[in-house]
C-alpha cells in the first residue's frame, strides 16, 4: 500500500538579518528600504543577510496508522518539519505529498477568542480546524461532555481558567476525526486526571480507529507511550529512523556526546 | 490512494488555491460573524458609533460652510450624507483589512488556511455599519421630503458591491505589505486620511478637475453614479454603472495576484 504521507527531500532556508548593520543616516535607511521593497518583486537575494537551512535534504514515509514520533534538541528543525507538513510554511525545496486530510495541532486553542462563549468558540475553532458546521452540531454535545465544562459553556471563554480552557481546546481537537493527526507539544493538559483521559484518548484514536499520528514531544515519557517509530533530527538533517528503543538511545548519545563538550 | 495534496515551494500561485477558497467558505461565515459579535455584544456603543461617525460628519461640515443651499437641486446635508456613509464604509473597512494579517497572526502561524479568507472576512463588520448608515441617510430623505425612488435604491446596493469589490482588492494589497514591512501601518491611515480630499464627498464630482488619476480612486465613479441614480436618473447610463465597477475589479485581480505571489514567504517574516 502506498504511504499516506511522504515527505521528499524537503528542504528549508531562512534568511537570517545580519545585526549590527545600522543605518546611521535617513538616507541610508531609505535606500535599504527601497533595495528591500524592490527586493519583494525581484527575485534577488537580500543584502545584509545570510542564509541558514532549517531543514536539509529531509525524507521520509509514514504508512497508515502508523504513530510517528519527531525528537532532536532545540532548533534541529522540528517544528518547521511539522509547519510544512501542515502546509503552513512552504518548503525552499522538496515536496509532501498528501493522501489524506491533514489536522494539525500546532498549539491548542487557536482562534479561541476571550469575549466569544464556550460554545462560540467551538464553532470558531472546529471551523477553523475544517470541521464542516453541520458535523459540529452533531458532535456538539459530545465536545461539551469530554471537556467537562459544563454549565460554564455559554459564559465567555476570557472568564475560564487555564486548565478549563486547554480542556474545552483539546477536546475540540479530538472529535473532529482526523486521518492524519499532528500534535506538537499538546499534551500538558491541566491535572494529572485529565492528562490522563487525554493520553488515553490519542491511544484509542490509533489502536480502535487506525488514525495516523505524528508527534513532537521532548519528553520521552510521552514519545514512549504513543508511538511505535521515531526519527531523529539534529541540525535540520535526519539522522536516524527506526523503532522507538533504538532511536532513542541514539538520541541519548548525542546529547551525552554534547553535554561533555 | 490518490495524492490529494501536494505541498512544494510554488503551492500557493495554482488554480487549486483560487478552488480551495471556496470550499472554505464556512469559515469566512464563522470569522465575520465573530467580528460581529465582539463588536456588537457588550453594548448599544457599537451600533451607535456606526450611527454617529456619519451624522457628526455630516453636521459639522454644513455648519462650517457657508453658501450650502442647494447643490444642482439637492439639500447640501443630504448630498454629503450619502457621501460619507460610502466614505466610512470605504476608508474603515480598508483600515481595518489592512492589519487584519497582523492581527490575525496567531492563527495563520498555527492552522493552515486560504490566508486570504481573514482579508475577506474582515470586511464583513463593516457592511453591518454601512446598514445603520443607511438608515440616516434614507431618514434624511424623509426630513427633506425628497421621494425614495426604486432606481436610486438599486444603484446604491449596485455601488455598495463595487466599493466592497474595490476595497477588497486594496486590502489584500495592504494587508500583505503591512505584514511585511511594519512601517506601512505607519503611513496607511496617514494614506487614506488625505484621499478623503481627493474624493467628491462634500463637493460635486464637476468640480473636480477630471484626468486619468481620477480613475485610480475607485470612489469617484461610485459616488458619481450613486447621486445620479437619486438625483438625475435621466444623466445616469448603463454604461456608466459598469464603469463604476472597472477600477475594483482592476484592483481585485491585481490585489489577488500579489496576495498569492507574497503569500509564499510570508508566515516566515509575519
Amino acid at each position: 500500500m502506498e504511504p499516506i504521507l511522504e515527505v521528499q527531500s524537503v528542504s528549508k532556508k531562512y534568511a537570517i538579518r545580519t545585526e549590527g548593520v545600522q543605518n546611521t543616516t535617513l538616507r541610508d535607511a531609505l535606500a535599504r528600504r527601497t533595495e528591500r521593497v524592490m527586493s519583494v518583486f525581484s527575485n534577488k537575494e537580500r543584502l545584509h543577510s545570510h542564509d541558514f537551512w532549517a531543514l536539509q535534504d529531509v525524507s521520509f514515509s509514514v504508512k497508515k496508522g502508523e504513530a510517528l514520533g519527531i525528537i532532536g534538541r532545540n532548533g534541529s528543525g522540528k517544528s518547521t518539519l511539522l509547519k510544512i507538513i501542515s502546509n503552513i510554511t512552504l518548503p525552499t525545496k522538496g515536496r509532501v505529498l498528501l493522501r489524506s486530510k491533514v489536522t494539525s495541532l500546532l498549539e491548542v486553542g487557536t482562534g479561541f477568542h476571550p469575549e466569544l462563549s464556550g460554545r462560540e468558540n467551538i464553532f470558531l475553532n472546529a471551523t477553523l480546524l475544517g470541521m464542516g458546521g453541520s458535523a459540529i452540531k452533531e458532535k456538539l454535545p459530545l465536545i461539551i461532555e469530554y471537556s467537562g465544562i459544563g454549565e460554564f459553556i455559554d459564559v465567555p471563554v476570557k472568564k475560564y481558567s487555564s486548565g478549563m480552557f486547554v480542556r474545552l481546546a483539546f477536546s475540540v481537537a479530538i472529535h473532529l476525526e482526523p486521518e492524519i493527526l499532528i500534535l506538537d507539544e499538546v499534551l500538558s493538559l491541566g491535572d494529572i486526571e485529565f492528562q490522563k483521559k487525554g493520553f488515553q484518548t490519542i491511544q484509542d484514536l490509533i489502536q480502535k480507529k487506525g488514525v495516523t499520528v505524528i508527534c513532537v514531544s521532548h519528553s520521552i515519557e510521552t514519545i514512549k507511550k504513543i508511538v511505535s517509530r521515531v526519527i531523529l533530527l539534529n541540525k535540520g538533517k535526519l539522522i536516524a529512523d527506526g523503532n522507538t528503543e533504538k532511536v532513542l538511545s541514539v538520541y541519548k548519545d548525542l546529547t551525552n556526546s554534547h553535554s561533555m563538550i | 490512494m490518490v495524492v490529494v495534496k501536494e505541498i512544494n515551494s510554488q503551492s500557493r500561485l495554482s488554480w487549486s488555491a483560487v478552488k480551495e477558497v471556496w470550499q472554505h467558505r464556512q469559515l469566512i461565515y464563522f470569522l465575520s460573524l465573530r467580528d460581529f459579535k465582539v463588536r456588537y455584544k457588550q453594548s448599544l456603543v457599537g451600533i451607535g458609533w456606526a450611527f454617529f461617525q456619519p451624522a457628526v460628519a455630516v453636521l459639522l461640515v454644513s455648519l462650517a460652510l457657508k453658501n450650502k443651499g442647494l447643490v444642482e437641486g439637492v439639500p447640501y446635508p443630504l448630498f454629503i450624507a450619502i457621501g460619507f456613509v460610502f466614505w466610512f464604509f470605504f476608508s474603515n473597512s480598508l483600515g481595518k483589512i489592512s492589519n487584519s494579517l497582523v492581527v490575525n497572526a496567531g492563527i495563520i502561524t498555527k492552522i493552515y488556511f486560504p490566508r486570504i479568507i481573514i482579508p475577506i472576512s474582515g470586511v464583513f463588520v463593516q457592511l453591518v455599519d454601512f446598514a445603520i448608515g443607511t438608515i440616516l441617510v434614507f431618514g434624511m430623505f424623509f426630513f427633506y421630503d425628497i421621494p425614495i425612488t426604486l432606481l436610486g435604491v438599486g444603484v446604491y446596493v449596485l455601488m455598495i458591491i463595487s466599493a466592497y469589490i474595490a476595497v477588497m482588492g486594496l486590502g489584500f494589497i495592504t494587508s500583505m505589505l503591512n505584514a511585511r514591512f511594519r512601517d506601512v501601518q505607519f503611513i496607511l491611515p496617514f494614506i487614506i486620511q488625505i484621499l478623503l480630499f481627493a474624493t467628491p464627498v462634500f463637493y460635486y464630482t464637476s468640480n473636480m478637475s477630471g484626468g486619468w488619476w481620477s480613475w485610480l480612486n475607485p470612489m469617484v465613479p461610485i459616488l458619481e453614479v450613486v447621486r445620479h441614480g437619486f438625483f438625475s436618473a435621466d444623466l445616469l447610463t448603463g454604461g456608466m454603472i459598469l464603469a463604476a465597477f472597472l477600477p475594483g475589479i482592476v484592483y481585485f485581480i491585481v490585489g489577488y495576484i500579489i496576495f498569492a505571489k507574497m503569500d509564499t514567504t510570508i508566515i516566515d517574516v509575519i
